[in-house]
């Protein structure tokens, strides 16, 4: 097939501009900007070479090279599109968060783009092994960019609990693949799913085990609930920018391995239906916890992606496999890149020198001095919160009526009571922005790149929004 | 003699492998220092590469597959311990000690 | 799709929809606070213009949604975009298109401080208000129900008096948490209707009996919170003690409307049977809010919260006559909310304009003005005879009506609200008492200066229309007769065939 080289060239796009970063990272001369023009134009190809349709179907290709590790859909399509679209933004806003934090070099840009071919390469993988070096490679890349400021002390304690426990997860996610392997001779989706529902799961105790090793370690990377609580000290503690990043395509990435995995094959799913949805009630509720009780904005973010992680639980528990295209997931996935995307461009741009301005008080009457930038975060935060007309109440909708049609009604309940719980957190920094009066001045970095990134995204929710066709 | 034909046993192979593992797991949770958790660390991908082997060894239809895995998993240890070890690094630069009840500053 | 007569032509209530919001987007650029103020002014004016031109249009005959128009939106869900408007909406919609430009003059200086955002909040309101009354599809409802609390949570959280925090989150707080069963009612009702969204499809089913008790009572806390009715109350003080006047006049006259509105358009059709069964509970609560509204509004030194106590009374006969459940008490009920619209709205101009040369809301601080502002008291004391069912203003009519509806009812019912009625002219009587007369030891008003032409031409309006239908009521009941008629001919049929499917 000819047309094989066109489903991967995003791929190859991404990975090469990779390489050809780190080359030029050898040359002092280049400026910042450069770099970060580059990968954005890198990101944009690749963004633009996605946009061509697949079809539903599953499409494996260079079958006899790469033996059928990979396969192509418009589920990984949208995917990638979603995951390339954060590196995007993220390439874009670093430059403001780096004129104000002197800490940037050109290995940035390059670390970020090898990250992102990992994700790439992860919503593709139908194979364990390839997961396993996909993850490895993100995971690497994204242990160097947390830990980017190596003067400042948080940043190095955020990257060493990252590290040890994500080295941990590494380890269980090894073992479970060689479980797997022990037990049927194959690491592809395919022969477990085959071996799955021809015997039932339980059969072979060794591929039990094995998957729920793996499942462990990806519930581990998307924090859902006993595995969460490295979230919200790696997330202050990183960098702005790679904390957005993170949030939105790390997750992103995990989420369609996750969903390739669980629901390949109905079997896999229906055996840990109890399992998910007891770690989905809790982490829910747990996530919406941590978040209630924060005074900095980054943990507040990062308490609420646990939430968001428990919604998109909901939807992976909720759809069933046989129709499986993925639209709740992704058009979900979407709305809340770009509200968290938006809200960390924005921080980028107004947290001030070596990210001085962190608490909600710090952002007290950001409305009176700089409107706009009140405007943006007001929206993304509503989008967050799931209130219409935004495109993340289309997406909570969604996740709603699909729980609640696939006869999860506990679970559209309890998503609903969740979003009433978030409010409580989300609406503090509207407060703190609109209804207190200003004492800070709010001098930002010259650049432009974050707040155009802003403003590209509120439209983005508010278009989502509307028409939720595109996806 | 059993104890001869010992060397071709998967069992064997796999009580190692778990102990490996369990070890691993074990030193995480214990050790107080980094350099012992990375150590632990790799004693997990220690455990799963032998595993592999084994089961590469003694079960698997194509023998190529769990061979190359391992080949990949030192790979990926060896980067980890590299990065891991910077990190330690900057870590005592800033506090002059490596102990991990020193990282306390974040609040979680 | 029988029920949309589909509109030919020019697409006017989209028009009247989206033409305030594309006029905000216009004041996100040009930051002028003056240019903000004649071009709102200029907006809802030329909306209000054009809403009146759906009058000769509009067909009485029929109960069916006119105007209509229909579009699919989001095709994976079956959500469509579809409007239309019945006899019971088309006099909230043009009751709001014609309150906008005087809540827009009313504001004129009595918001100094980021005027264009102020204007951009009032724009998206009058979309998201208009869209409301004539949304068919329910999740088109459910977005602009939802997204009209965004503006007015900033009217009253930035341009709000001293307590403008707490009372802006419990407003938001309490709309929001009732609303959230809205949702899951309408998920519920999506998939028992084949998967559909359009909300006349859902109406006269026969759900289980459970299930519409359920959808019920869903429905009651949702509308019951925004109405708002006896125990749920809480919020409206606060909110309306602390919004801007023009955030306080939208609040009374139009937000209020959209509970006994969903009411009618949902509760009713969509869960006949559980109505009947919980009709006695919602009367009894509904005397309970005319009681104890007019007993709180007497104890009130404070000018705002005395209105919105009242506010409370009279929608608590607004609700009686909607679930006495007969042609009189419904007409009436309508009739009744645009009464309370206009002259509640007027009232809360009315201490506006006093707050504006007093900053004061307390009723201790505005006494004895009678001498000083006469054009001021004699429109204040006429909408205050009006608030109390004076007979020759409007809210008479209303008011009687729902009474002779209750009184068709259940007697002893009839009678419990009598007191409400006279509470009324005591709480009024005594407002007007002190801020004409006052007593022997007044503050000095001397300074005060009457009423300018700008207060004068925003007051005018709702005299005209105090009188208007005080004395001539039928234009507005020969509009609503039709679907009044539809709504309890199709109610009491849906009873019969339910007694007869019970006797085999």
């Amino acid at each position: 097939m000819n047309c094989d080289i066109v489903f991967l060239l995003p791929l190859f796009i991404v990975t090469i501009g990779a390489i050809l970063l780190m080359l030029l990272s050898a040359f002092e001369s280049i400026r910042l900007e450069v770099a970060s023009a580059l990968s954005v134009g890198i990101f944009a190809l690749a963004f633009l070479v996605q946009l061509v349709p697949i079809g539903l179907t599953d499409v494996l290709p260079f079958v006899s090279i790469f033996n059928g590790m990979l396969a192509v859909s418009d589920f990984t399509r949208i995917a990638s599109m979603i995951i390339i679209a954060c590196g995007l933004f993220t390439a874009m806003s670093a430059i403001s968060y780096f004129r104000q934090n002197n800490f940037g070099s050109l290995e940035f840009f390059s670390l970020m783009t090898f990250a992102v071919s990992g994700m790439l390469l992860l919503t593709m993988a139908q194979e364990l092994i390839t997961v396993f070096i996909a993850l490895e490679t993100v995971s690497l890349s994204i242990y160097v960019l947390v830990g980017y400021n190596r003067r400042n002390v948080l940043s190095s304690e955020a990257v060493l609990k990252y590290l040890i426990l994500g080295a941990f997860a590494g380890g269980f996610f090894a073992m479970g693949i060689a479980l797997v392997y022990g037990a049927l001779g194959d690491t592809g989706f395919a022969a477990i799913a085959a071996s799955v529902s021809r015997d039932g799961l339980l059969h072979n105790p060794a591929l039990a085990g094995g998957l729920l090793f793996i499942l462990f370690a990806l519930f581990f990377k998307v924090t859902v609930f006993p595995f969460h609580s490295w979230v919200v000290d790696v997330y202050d503690g990183a960098p702005i920018p790679v904390t957005g990043f993170m949030a939105t395509a790390l997750k992103t990435a995990i989420i369609a391995v996750l969903a390739n995995v669980l629901l390949l094959a109905g079997d896999i799913r229906e055996s840990w239906l109890d399992m998910l949805f007891y770690l989905t009630v809790l982490t829910l509720f747990a996530g919406n916890l941590i978040a209630i009780g924060q005074n900095s904005l980054k943990r507040m973010l990062a308490a609420s992606g646990i939430v968001h992680t428990g919604y998109l639980l909901i939807a992976l528990i909720a759809v069933s496999g046989d129709q499986f295209s993925g639209s709740v997931i992704l058009y979900y996935l979407a709305a809340y890149a770009a509200s968290t995307l938006g809200i960390f461009a924005s921080l980028s741009y107004l947290s001030g020198t070596d990210e001085k301005r962190k608490e909600f008080n710090d952002f007290s009457g950001l409305a009176k001095v700089r409107p706009y930038s009140a405007a943006a975060i007001t929206i993304f935060l509503l989008s967050m919160a799931g209130i219409p007309p935004t495109a993340g109440f289309m997406g909570k909708l969604y996740i709603i009526v699909t729980a609640y049609q696939g006869g999860h009604v506990i679970l559209a309940v309890l998503g609903i009571v969740s979003s009433i719980l978030s409010m409580w957190y989300y609406l503090r920094l509207i407060i703190a922005m609109y209804f207190h009066e200003a004492d800070d001045l709010f001098e930002t970095s010259g650049s432009r790149s974050a707040p155009v990134c802003a403003f590209i995204l509120a439209i983005c929710v508010l278009a989502l929004s509307l028409y939720p066709v595109a996806i | 003699m059993p104890l001869l034909t010992l060397y071709d046993q998967l069992t064997v192979y796999l009580v190692i492998a778990a102990l490996l593992f369990g070890m691993g797991v074990y030193g995480l949770i214990t050790r107080r220092t980094l350099i012992g958790m990375l150590i632990a660390a790799e004693l997990l991908l220690a455990g799963a590469s032998i595993n592999f082997m084994a089961f590469n060894r003694f079960t698997a239809p194509d023998p190529a597959l769990g061979q190359i895995f391992t080949l990949f998993i030192m790979a990926i240890a060896a980067a980890e311990a590299a990065i891991g070890l910077s990190i330690v690094v900057a870590f005592y630069r800033h506090l002059k000690s490596i102990e991990t009840a020193d990282a306390a500053h974040l609040k979680g | 799709m029988d029920q949309l007569l589909l509109n030919q032509g020019f697409p006017l209530l989209s028009t009247l929809i989206f033409l305030p919001l594309a006029g905000s987007l216009l004041l996100f650029v040009v930051r002028d606070p003056h240019f903000a103020r004649y071009w709102t002014l200029a907006v809802t004016s030329i909306v209000a213009l054009l809403s009146l031109t759906l009058l000769p249009k509009f067909d009485r005959d029929t109960a069916a949604f006119q105007f209509a128009e229909h579009h699919p939106w989001i095709e994976s869900l079956n959500i469509t975009y579809v409007i239309g408007v019945d006899g019971i909406s088309i006099l909230l919609i043009l009751l709001t298109t014609l309150i906008m430009p005087f809540c827009v003059l009313a504001s004129w200086t009595y918001i100094k401080d980021r005027v264009p955002a102020f204007m951009i909040c009032m724009l998206i309101m009058e979309t998201a208000m208009i869209g409301v009354f004539v949304a068919l599809d329910f999740v088109l409802f459910y977005i602009l129900w939802e997204a009209m609390l965004i503006p007015m949570y900033f009217l009253i959280g930035i341009w709000g008096g001293p307590r403008k925090i707490y009372a802006s989150i419990k407003f938001f707080l309490y709309t929001l948490a009732g609303s959230i069963l809205l949702l899951v009612a309408i998920i519920w009702l999506y998939t028992a209707n084949g998967y559909s969204f359009f909300i006349p499809d859902m109406m006269w089913k026969d759900y289980p009996f459970t299930a519409q008790i359920l959808l019920f009572i869903a429905f009651f806390l949702a509308f019951a919170i925004k109405v708002p009715m006896f125990p749920f109350h809480t919020w409206l003080p606060a909110a309306h003690v602390e919004a801007p006047t023009a955030g306080s006049v939208i609040l009374a006259s139009i937000l209020l409307k959209m509970g006994t509105y969903g009411f009618l358009r949902f509760a009713l059709p969509i869960t006949p049977e559980a109505t009947t069964t919980l009709m006695p509970y919602v009367l009894w609560l509904s005397i309970a809010g005319i009681i104890y509204g007019g007993l709180t509004a007497l104890a009130q030194q404070d000018m705002k919260k005395l209105i919105a106590y009242s506010s409370v009374g009279h929608m608590g006969f607004v609700t009686l006559g909607i679930f006495v459940l007969n042609i009189d008490g419904i007409e009436g009920a309508i009739l009744q909310m645009i009464n309370h619209g206009i002259t509640t709205g007027a009232l809360f101009l009315c201490v506006g304009m006093i707050y504006e040369r007093t900053h004061s809301r307390e009723l201790s601080s505005a006494t004895g003005i009678g001498q000083y502002m006469p054009v001021f008291v004699t429109l204040i004391g006429i909408f205050s005879l009006s608030s109390l069912a004076f007979p020759g203003t409007n809210s008479f009519v209303g008011e009687f009506m729902i009474l002779a509806g209750a009184f068709r009812h259940d007697v002893p019912l009839a009678l419990a609200a009598i007191p409400g009625a006279v509470l009324a002219a005591a709480y009024m009587l005594r407002m007007l008492q002190k801020i004409i007369w006052g007593g022997t030891n007044n503050p000095d008003q001397s300074w005060l200066t009457d009423l300018n032409s700008r207060e004068i031409i925003t007051l005018a309006p709702f005299l005209f229309f105090v009188f208007w239908i005080g004395l001539g009521p039928q234009p507005f009941l020969a509009m609503m007769h039709s679907s009044v008629v539809n709504l309890l001919d199709q109610f009491h049929g849906y009873q019969q065939a339910i007694t007869a499917a019970g006797m085999y």
